[in-house]
């Protein structure tokens, strides 16, 4: 039996399982052993160490019980499970902004809602990216969501879109607009050649 | 720097690291409690506090209904604490801060701790400079091992502010800057156009009504001005979703009269005074309250004081 099962686990979707598991909940388990090292590595880059798990684990509870509205005309749960992370980020920052906001460089009023230092604290641990870093602190969060999406995250463009629920073609201009502004900041690149490449 | 070039150096930033063995006993344990009949846990609500109890069943049968196609606003109940709140507001002849004072928040998080019931709790203080140019502090009761107990944040001067070490120290280099205000004075004094600015504080695109309802939080946070704080309270009879409880005690324990707002994953409290209607306090606590006021976060109180770390 035990071998039958994990045959089944091999080859079915993960929409198999999250329909499955509106029966048996036990089932939910396999989304967690799929997907959770590249959420829980996605997760520590964004926040670091101290709440790291707590996010993960919060983010398989919300999706556990959001289970029933997931359309299972997508296989992959992939783009769904850090859409719900995603959005779990932002609403600890929220929670912390008490704190960050004062940190941060900007005033209340000029909102950039994501913490700028924090958002990349255990990268700027590197002295030499440094600078990489804190231009990547500075991004609106939605700019910087997509980019890191893509980046940290290893989704497509197009799951990218699928997990925050905007068009492909805006997860494009965000991921360029965060190009231009980093090329800038780093002071490399020239930025009409920046333009042209989108062209 | 092309995107893929870019995505390939952001990708070096990113450290290695890998879910610790017990999360996913963790994880599964939280599946299970869930998908536990309610009663199980009605029992964790009980040692909460039965007052809040009462606030969470009295947020449930308040439904949000829309009358004759007008879009559903907050609750009539909520409206009239509001409006009770912004009546009081009108009335403050406290004066406007000078620049040289601080805005003084104080704030108290729950946070969860490994292996323990108890959630550990963490007072902070942030003095921020009224007109930008003084320097700001925070303190924290309880910094996390690698932080520091108080951090400076510089003020703005002749259009340079010091830079921050890695560290959090201040360096003796200077940035260019522009003084952000904690104390903004220019704030809309009338619902409408209070509405709207709630609604345009995010960036470009207009936020969700759970947004709208946490930025009134962010707007309390900073000593608004009594005119504007009316404006606030009168605006956000205009965010759907908004209704009462006529007593909820905070994660801190405080009781008063709140309006809430129940998001995603947050419920967020804007609690008054019962009999004066005087602004008690805001919090942002998980939706789902069997587990504890883990997480949580206060705001304790909101005050005007001389000099950045003077407690009252």
């Amino acid at each position: 039996m035990l071998v039958d099962q994990r045959i089944v686990a091999e080859q079915e979707s993960d929409a198999w399982y999250v329909e499955a598991s509106l029966v048996d909940h036990s089932l939910f388990t396999v989304l967690y052993d799929r997907h959770a090292a590249a959420l829980y590595r996605y997760a520590h880059g964004r926040v670091g160490a101290d709440v790291v798990d707590d996010l993960v684990s919060e983010t398989f509870l919300v999706a556990f019980r959001r289970r029933h509205r997931y359309d299972v005309s997508r296989p992959d749960a992939r783009p769904w499970l850090f859409g719900i992370l995603t959005k779990e980020i932002s609403h600890y920052r929220r929670r912390e902004r008490a704190h960050y906001r004062a940190m941060a460089r900007c005033g209340p009023v000029d909102v950039v809602p994501d913490s700028a230092e924090q958002a990349v604290a255990g990268a700027a641990a590197h002295a030499l990216r440094a600078p990489l870093a804190r231009a990547l602190a500075d991004l609106p969060a939605r700019d910087r969501d997509v980019l890191l999406l893509i980046a940290w995250g290893g989704l497509s463009y197009e799951e990218t879109a699928q997990a925050i629920g905007i068009p492909v073609g805006t997860v494009r201009s965000r991921l360029n607009r965060a190009r231009r502004k980093v090329s800038s900041a780093l002071g490399g690149d020239d930025p009409t050649r920046a333009v042209e490449e989108t062209m | 720097m092309n995107d893929r070039q870019l995505i390939d150096q952001v990708r070096t930033l990113l450290e290695p690291a890998e879910p610790p063995p017990h999360l996913r006993g963790k994880v599964n344990r939280m599946i299970a409690g869930t998908a536990r009949p309610a009663r199980a846990r009605s029992w964790r609500l009980a040692t909460v506090g039965a007052t809040a109890t009462v606030g969470v069943l009295a947020l449930l049968v308040s439904s949000v209904v829309s009358i004759d196609g007008e879009p559903p606003a907050a609750t009539a109940q909520a409206a009239e604490i509001l409006h009770r709140a912004a009546d009081t507001a009108r009335a403050d002849r406290t004066p406007a801060p000078r620049g040289d004072q601080f805005i003084l928040t104080t704030t108290k998080g729950f946070a969860p701790v490994a292996g323990q019931d108890e959630p550990a709790t963490t007072l902070t203080r942030s003095w921020k400079s009224v007109d930008g140019t003084h320097d700001s502090m925070i303190w924290e009761s309880d910094p996390p091992a690698s932080g520091r107990q108080s951090t400076v944040i510089p003020g703005c001067r002749n259009g340079r502010a010091k830079e921050w070490g890695p560290d959090g120290s201040l360096l003796n280099s200077t940035r260019p800057c522009t003084p952000t205000p904690a104390y903004l004075k220019n704030l809309p004094t009338d619902a409408t156009s209070m509405l709207n600015y709630l609604r345009r504080m995010n960036g470009r695109t207009t936020a969700s009504d759970e947004e709208t309802f946490a930025n009134v939080g962010e707007l309390i946070r900073g000593y608004p001005p009594a005119q504007s704080r009316a404006a606030l309270y009168e605006a956000a009879t205009k965010i759907p979703g908004v209704v009462a409880s006529r007593s909820m005690t905070d994660a801190a324990g405080r009781s008063g009269t709140a309006v809430s707002l129940v998001g995603n994953i947050d419920r967020y409290d804007l609690i008054f005074e019962p009999q004066t209607y005087r602004f008690l306090g805001w919090q942002v606590v998980p939706k789902d309250e069997s587990r504890g006021p883990v997480r949580s976060q206060v705001i304790l109180s909101v005050a005007i004081v001389d000099r950045a770390g003077q407690v009252s």
